[in-house]
């Protein structure tokens, strides 16, 4: 009998033990060493790489964030947690949630562990729920003092994703999309005392639903994707921007709208002065066939762009960089993903 | 001497069955109907649909008659339906991802780095409930489920896994499950479904998970993802869980008689 257990104790061990082999419960199996391929493509001479990037398997429970260099690929040890658009360390989340929790204990509110979304401008983080202005925290980062702005204003309670924040003169502009609705509002909220100096309802094409679908500049004026086209709000009137393309994204970095779109081959990209004055429109070459953008950035005429590559069998990720300059691509990066893994939507911080 | 016998046998017997089930839940990730294909323009092209024909629709797409009659109203309404029925009758490779801390996912595709969309989710409103039977831990098929909340922007609120809060995802991951069912409360008006998401998305999101969350909480402060839907549809009057007690598991709301089923993937239609 004993010798009948001992069989079945080891045919369960090996058949759990094939099974723990096969997944990621077991420390036996090396992880992967590095999710670096191949650089396809160095031109960088003196321009520095420097990114972080986010993995996270289909919870978003666990994260793995890497930093990019132009030699190297380096798994980070720091620990991140996510929030609905993004990710950030997890001892600032804390730091972020005792003080809004704080602060919520004051007003008789329920304690909070998630939110929507985080923006961080020139000292301040903002700290958006999805219940309008009502559940926008500002902290001030120095001393983590927590303040939420006052308003009278009826659909500044409506339920809403608060998408994009940028710092005028004297106040801060949000652009926020209404959950269950095309509609968008804009807040403008004054500097000093965080109240509601000025808002509007707007209405946006339909094509334009997710955060980087939408941008907001440093006077207020808001960009919105559409059909061929851009459609901008300034503070006075609406504006039909057309576009030799079919964008899916819109950007306001550092002074200039970006708006872009891939195709089978190309990458198109349109970029704007604040006057709406056409500074360049291109098509540069995507780092293979059918690339998925997932995420871009612009910094000193330097595009990063981050795609997936739904048919390669080894490496599904891409780092490509243009010059926008002269239009080259001047450097491209392979990566394979971490066992289990995603890169996730929209995830990269930039240095 | 006679209990250690029968302790023997019975941990042989229960590690025996337990063995047996976990490799039965590794073959069956996925049900093929076993229907030939059959060519539904003659019958799509039709001006009006008898019972028999909504039932062969069914059959061959995995679609439900509301669903047929609301994809009618489109333009390339044969397209799609036979789409549909080109997705639900295909053999699929499904491959199992680790969900700490002891959850496999199932998802279609050979490895986690070559996914493949299964299908596609038929049009969905806002309080309509999504399940896979795609995830199991220790050997129970648990499953999981989520609710819609934000049609327009495609997004479903969901409690994931221990160790996290519950919250927004986008919709179209639903289609990499190989298995899929979508729910709605029979002969509800939209103005309820709009008022049961509009409530989920106030008052359930952020949530903590835990598996052990109680029904009976006043205002909900923790919950898991069939206590989510259960907790949406409770103040307005659906006791969603089919079978009572303490514990909500995805298969006990799936089987409310307040729901209908409006599309199925991977699942066979009689049993599952």
């Amino acid at each position: 009998m004993k010798k009948i257990f001992l069989l079945v104790a080891c045919c369960m061990t090996l058949l759990f033990g094939m099974d723990i082999l096969s997944n990621p419960f077991s420390k036996s199996i090396p992880a992967i060493k590095t999710i670096q391929g191949p650089v396809l493509i160095d031109r960088l001479n003196e321009n520095d790489l420097k990114m972080i990037l986010f993995y996270s398997d289909i919870s978003s429970s666990h994260i793995e964030a890497y930093t990019v260099d132009s030699t190297q690929v380096t798994p980070l040890d720091t620990t991140y947690t996510s929030y609905t658009e993004g990710f950030i360390e997890n001892s600032q989340n804390l730091l972020l949630l005792e003080a809004v929790n704080n602060y919520r204990a004051l007003e008789g509110l329920e304690p909070i562990s998630y939110y929507h979304n985080y923006i961080e401008i020139n000292g301040y983080g903002f700290l958006s729920l999805t219940k309008g202005l009502s559940t926008l925290y500002i902290i001030d980062l120095s001393t983590y003092a927590v303040t939420c702005p006052t308003f009278d204003s009826a659909y500044a309670l409506d339920e809403q994703y608060i998408y994009q924040i940028s710092e005028g003169e004297d106040c801060y502009y949000i652009l926020s999309a209404a959950a269950n609705s095309y509609k968008a509002y804009w807040y403008a909220l004054n500097k000093n005392d965080f109240s509601l100096s000025d808002s509007k309802q707007l209405s946006p094409p339909s094509k334009a639903l997710y955060r980087n679908q939408y941008a907001i500049d440093e006077t207020g004026t808001s960009y919105f994707i559409g059909n061929h086209s851009l459609l901008i709000m300034t503070l006075d009137e609406t504006i039909n921007l057309p576009l030799s393309f079919n964008p899916d994204s819109v950007y306001f970095n550092e002074g200039k709208i970006y708006t872009f779109s891939t195709s089978e081959l190309f990458l198109s990209y349109a970029i704007y002065d604040p006057k709406l004055g056409l500074e360049d429109t291109r098509q540069v070459n995507l780092p293979n066939k059918f690339v998925t953008l997932i995420g871009c950035h612009i910094k000193d005429d330097i595009l990063y762009t981050l795609t997936y590559d739904e048919t390669h069998p080894l490496y599904r990720n891409y780092i490509t960089l243009y010059n926008l300059k002269d239009h080259n691509m001047m450097y491209c990066l392979a990566l394979k993903l971490p066992k289990n893994m995603t890169l996730a939507l929209q995830d990269a911080h930039y240095d | 001497m006679k209990f250690k016998s029968f302790f023997y046998i019975f941990f042989i017997i229960l590690v025996l069955s337990w063995s047996l089930h976990f490799v039965y839940l590794y073959l069956t990730p996925h049900y093929t109907p076993k229907v030939k294909p059959v060519d539904l323009k003659p019958l799509l092209s039709k001006p009006s649909f008898s019972s028999e024909d909504y039932q062969l629709i069914f059959e061959q797409t995995g679609l439900s008659q509301p669903i047929v009659d609301e994809l009618r109203l489109s333009a390339d309404f044969e397209e799609q339906l036979c789409k549909f029925q080109r997705n639900y009758l295909a053999e699929i490779k499904v491959y199992n991802i680790y969900m700490p801390p002891a959850t496999l996912c199932q998802m279609v595709g050979s490895s986690p780095s070559n996914k493949v969309q299964a299908f596609t989710l038929a049009p969905y409103h806002n309080g309509y409930i999504l399940f896979t039977d795609a995830t199991h831990s220790f050997g129970l098929r648990h499953g999981h489920i989520g609710l819609v909340v934000d049609e327009i922007r495609g997004l479903t609120l969901e409690a994931l896994s221990p160790g996290t809060v519950s919250c927004l995802q986008n919709i179209h991951k639903w289609e990499f499950y190989p298995t899929f069912k979508m729910l709605r409360l029979k002969d509800a008006s939209p103005s309820l479904m709009e008022d049961i998401s509009n409530y989920a998305l106030a008052q359930l999101q952020g949530l903590p998970y835990n598996i052990l969350s109680s029904k009976k909480q006043k205002i909900p402060y923790t919950t898991h993802c069939s206590l989510l839907v259960w907790q949406a549809f409770y103040p307005f009057g659906y006791d969603l869980d089919s079978t009572g007690g303490y514990f909500v598991l995805p298969q006990d709301i799936i089987y409310s008689p307040f729901l209908e089923v409006l599309q199925i993937y991977g699942l066979n239609p009689i049993e599952d």
